[in-house]
């Protein structure tokens, strides 16, 4: 048995959190996330989709049944600082080493802020 | 889009107010007298305020260099630069103004987008070349705060936020066009010209000085656009709610019914949110709490702090690390000059550290000299940051900016202090005096920094706002 990546791991985490309090922390400025099929690579390594909703989130493997509205690729060191929230996934993009299309870019920045202030509220971090 | 019906509805025709034509209407038909006292005195702070960051800005390098490449625009005696002694075409006043007003993040905002960085050297450099009064200098700086809070309004679920907000070019046309005496036509052509090229900013460019420039564009050009569109020049008069104008060229979500809804009526200039010391909106509870600690720890020594907690809104954090990731690290490419100061003053875990250690934050603290300094050096790298939920909540439903730090000492003790809400938020505002005097210090001597804000303060009772620009150049 092979141990998760990164990216799964942080997941699965980020999925158990969302769904305890999640919902709790959406703004209608953040709004955008909620319903959208993310797709998430971790370079050279595995593919998952997530979709954050009001109290559940739905993920898995590959790139879901849907079109996404966002594409995230970055490193597994990448994706283990941001599945943390040490950073947020605009960090990395504007380290310039994740891509940045225009047309995604909200649902990008909302994602972002959503995920790392679930990781970052206080009953979660240490 | 959220779509609203037009006076001639035509349900199988696309129909959203008509946003460019009340606008303008709004802007040219606004009578001073007609403005709620306590909005009057609203906009005269805010323009204390605002001058006050403009002074400060002289310090920094970054106007230095503006400064020295600004005479490309020409030479020409009619409007002021605060704190230096030439006087410049009134574009070129507002660019430069406009920069220093922001050059340490130190500008106000309505709602959810800066204003004042705009707003306020667009007011004086064209009120200055039409020669106007203080009342209608007053009157264009609240004009200014009303649409520029109802296009932010309209623009808020895009991509955008806060200062990066690219819908000046709006207000800062139909405050000039009001100015300059154009008629309706050439208000919305005004508008018109200076919206039809979206000046939209590239997110990495905020690393470096070009930052001055997000309002300071804006600013040039919507003088100039109504410039143009006075003596003639025509341009398209819906482009900021066509379908394919300016709204839905830079947002990808439009709500459209708030760009005209309360004008006249709602005054968003009463959610003016000035800031006591020069850092990102989100970070300035973090600095007042820090500066507290400073100065009831006994004998603080910060060679003693081993940890900073800092709690507060999730969007502190995101925007605090979002210069994190840079490789090998942000300071050291501040230090090789690939970026500016300008990403630290977004970086809450900068400000609060330097707070901190020196028990202010001033431009002085924006110099390498303070940035490089070993003890910020050493405690920037011991913060780390938490979402309060409760803080965040309170933004998200009523702009409160709350933070609380915690400090771990050497021996185990912990010191914290905690803000509910900002200094210089509309429900807990500071005397803008002290502001204008921080700003000032070193660049007008302090007899004239007295003349100068009891000036100001007495914009209103003035015939030409000369008089009053006049006394902010160094004598």
């Amino acid at each position: 048995m092979t141990a998760a990546s990164p990216l799964e791991a942080g997941l699965q985490h980020v999925v158990a959190l969302w769904e305890a309090r999640g919902a709790g922390l959406v703004s209608r400025r953040l709004e955008g996330a909620l319903g959208r099929t993310f797709r998430l690579e971790e370079l050279g390594g595995p593919v998952f989709h997530l979709q954050l909703e009001r109290g559940r989130a739905l993920w898995g493997d590959g790139a879901g049944d849907s079109a996404p509205h966002a594409e995230i690729r970055m490193s597994a060191a990448d994706w283990a600082r941001v599945l943390t929230g040490e950073w947020s996934i605009v960090a990395v993009v504007l380290a310039g080493r994740a891509p940045y299309p225009k047309h995604q870019r909200r649902y990008l920045m909302q994602l972002s802020l959503v995920l790392q202030t679930l990781l970052l509220s206080e009953a979660n971090a240490k | 889009m959220t779509a609203a019906l037009s006076p001639a509805a035509d349900p199988t025709r696309y129909s959203v107010p008509p946003a460019t034509a009340e606008l303008a209407r709004f802007a040219l038909g606004l009578d001073f007298s007609d403005i709620p006292a306590d909005v009057v005195s609203i906009a005269r702070e805010q323009a204390v305020a605002t001058i006050g960051s403009c002074l400060a800005g002289n310090h920094m390098a970054a106007m230095h260099s503006m400064a020295g490449g600004m005479g490309i625009l020409g030479s020409g005696e009619v409007a002021t630069v605060f704190g230096r002694a030439e006087r410049v075409p009134a574009p070129t006043a507002a660019l430069y103004n406009s920069g220093a007003a922001q050059v340490i993040e130190w500008d106000d905002w309505v709602i959810i987008s800066h204003s004042g960085g705009a707003v306020i050297p667009t007011a004086f450099a064209a009120g200055e070349h039409a020669r106007v009064s203080g009342k209608e200098v007053l009157a264009a700086i609240v004009i200014g705060d009303e649409v520029n809070a109802r296009t932010s309004r309209a623009m808020q679920r895009g991509a955008y936020v806060g200062n990066s907000m690219p819908n000046h070019q709006i207000e800062t046309a139909l405050m000039a066009a009001r100015l300059f005496g154009c008629d309706e036509t050439a208000t919305r052509c005004a508008v018109g010209l200076s919206a039809f090229l979206a000046m939209e900013n590239c997110p990495i460019g905020w690393t470096s000085d070009s930052k001055v420039l997000v309002n300071g564009l804006p600013a040039l050009w919507g003088i100039v656009s109504a410039s143009l569109a006075k003596a003639g020049l025509r341009a398209n008069q819906e482009i900021i709610e066509h379908p394919a104008g300016f709204m839905s060229t830079v947002s990808e979500e439009v709500d459209a019914d708030e760009l005209v809804s309360g004008l006249g009526s709602d005054w968003h200039t009463r959610t003016l949110n000035t800031k006591r010391h020069p850092s990102c909106a989100y970070n300035l509870p973090a600095i007042e709490c820090a500066i507290a600690l400073h100065e009831r720890i006994p004998g603080f020594d910060p060679a003693r702090v081993e940890r900073i907690v800092v709690h507060g809104p999730g969007v502190t954090a995101y925007v605090a690390a979002r210069y994190q990731a840079v490789e090998p690290s942000l300071y050291e490419v501040v230090r090789q000059g690939l970026y500016s100061h300008v990403p630290l003053c977004f970086d809450a875990g900068f400000a609060t550290v330097a707070s901190l250690v020196d028990g202010e934050l001033t431009w002085r603290q924006y110099q390498d000299g303070r940035i490089f300094s070993p003890e910020i050096q050493r405690l920037a790298q011991r913060v780390v940051f938490r979402t309060d939920a409760e803080m965040h909540g309170a933004y998200y439903s009523d702009y409160q900016y709350g933070a609380r730090v915690v400090l771990t000492m050497d021996d185990g003790r912990e010191y914290t202090e905690e803000r509910r809400q900002l200094l210089g938020a509309r429900d807990r505002p500071f005397d803008h005096a002290d502001k204008f005097r921080e700003g000032a210090e070193g660049i007008l001597s302090p007899a004239q920094t007295e003349e100068a804000l009891a000036a100001l303060r007495a914009l209103d009772s003035v015939d030409d706002v000369r008089e009053v620009a006049a006394l902010l150049r160094p004598r």
